[in-house]
């Protein structure tokens, strides 16, 4: 059994002579190449990162969107003062005279 | 070319500053140093080629936090061996029975080229390359390291982070692996 001494002496220059270990030529053009290239992904990955963002905020924002156009509608008053929703139930619009009419009417109806 | 008696120090300063064309003779420089421990890791070929530029563009991207706590040559090979280990790991979980069976085409078809030395030391190549081929990663790295880039233990253990009784382990049992497959070459 070989020492460990031994064995490195004897293995050392066989695995170091086996083979020539050098890049193909031109290895530093293709390194500066990279390295040039990859100066401009970062862009790049920015616009993938926004659109990304784009696409998970895209649907929130359209909620929003709606949510807030509902209540702007809701706000409206047509010309009688009655709101978007009012008016397109049917309501009567909501005046002193028609309190009282509503008022009498339930009077009425308890009187029966 | 640059001039090749800038020293290293003036050319790490110039690439920090932009200057590509220093950084370009630091890699013509260097690039010696890392193909040895990324061939002798990973063995020759396409995939060394794409690690070694890998070594370089990740010592590019680190170029401001380098101050030369290590020498420039113990730090490159540094990253080419964590380069490399990484490249094992790739190679383990990806490597498809397709690119075996072109390295098998290829070499074959070689063996039929060439005069008898060519074909014997083809044949030499691939005996170690088969052998090196067989250790684990981490005692692969210790045999790169101190057979192949000649480096001391102690200069081993640095590069591995590891302790110099871990370098000595490891590299006793690469040796025993390798004993067996190397013998038809250490009788020659």
């Amino acid at each position: 059994m070989m020492r460990d001494r031994d064995l490195l002496d004897t293995l050392g220059p066989i695995i170091r002579d086996a083979e020539d270990r050098r890049f193909e030529p031109g290895f530093s053009g293709r390194v500066m190449e990279r390295i040039r290239a990859e100066a401009e992904v970062p862009v790049i990955v920015l616009s993938r990162a926004l659109g990304r963002q784009f696409l998970r905020l895209a649907p929130i924002a359209a909620a929003v969107l709606v949510a807030l156009s509902a209540y702007s509608l809701l706000g409206l008053r047509t010309s009688s003062g009655q709101s978007m929703l009012e008016t397109a139930l049917g309501l009567e619009p909501l005046t002193v005279e028609t309190a009282y009419a509503l008022d009498q009417s339930l009077y009425a109806a308890d009187d029966e | 070319m640059m001039n090749d008696r800038i020293p290293d120090e003036d050319l790490l300063e110039r690439a920090r500053e932009g200057d590509q064309a220093a950084f370009r003779t630091l890699v013509e420089r260097y690039e010696h140093v890392v193909a040895a421990t990324v061939i002798g890791m990973l063995g020759p070929g396409a995939e060394a080629d794409d690690v070694g530029q890998e070594t370089f563009i990740s010592f590019y991207t680190a170029l401001k936090k380098f101050r030369g706590e290590a020498s420039l040559k113990t730090y490159l090979t540094r990253i080419a061996i964590n380069q490399s280990l990484n490249a094992l790991k790739r190679r383990k979980r990806f490597r498809s029975r397709h690119v075996e069976g072109e390295l098998i085409e290829t070499i074959e078809l070689d063996a039929g080229e060439g005069s008898a030395d060519r074909a014997e030391s083809r044949e030499v190549r691939e005996v170690v390359r088969s052998a090196i081929d067989r250790l684990a990663p981490k005692q692969r790295a210790v045999v790169t390291l101190r057979l192949i880039d000649g480096y001391s233990t102690r200069e081993t253990a640095e590069i591995l982070g590891v302790p110099e009784g871990t370098v000595l382990s490891r590299l006793s049992r690469a040796l025993k692996r390798l004993q067996p497959h190397l013998q038809p070459l250490m009788e020659a």
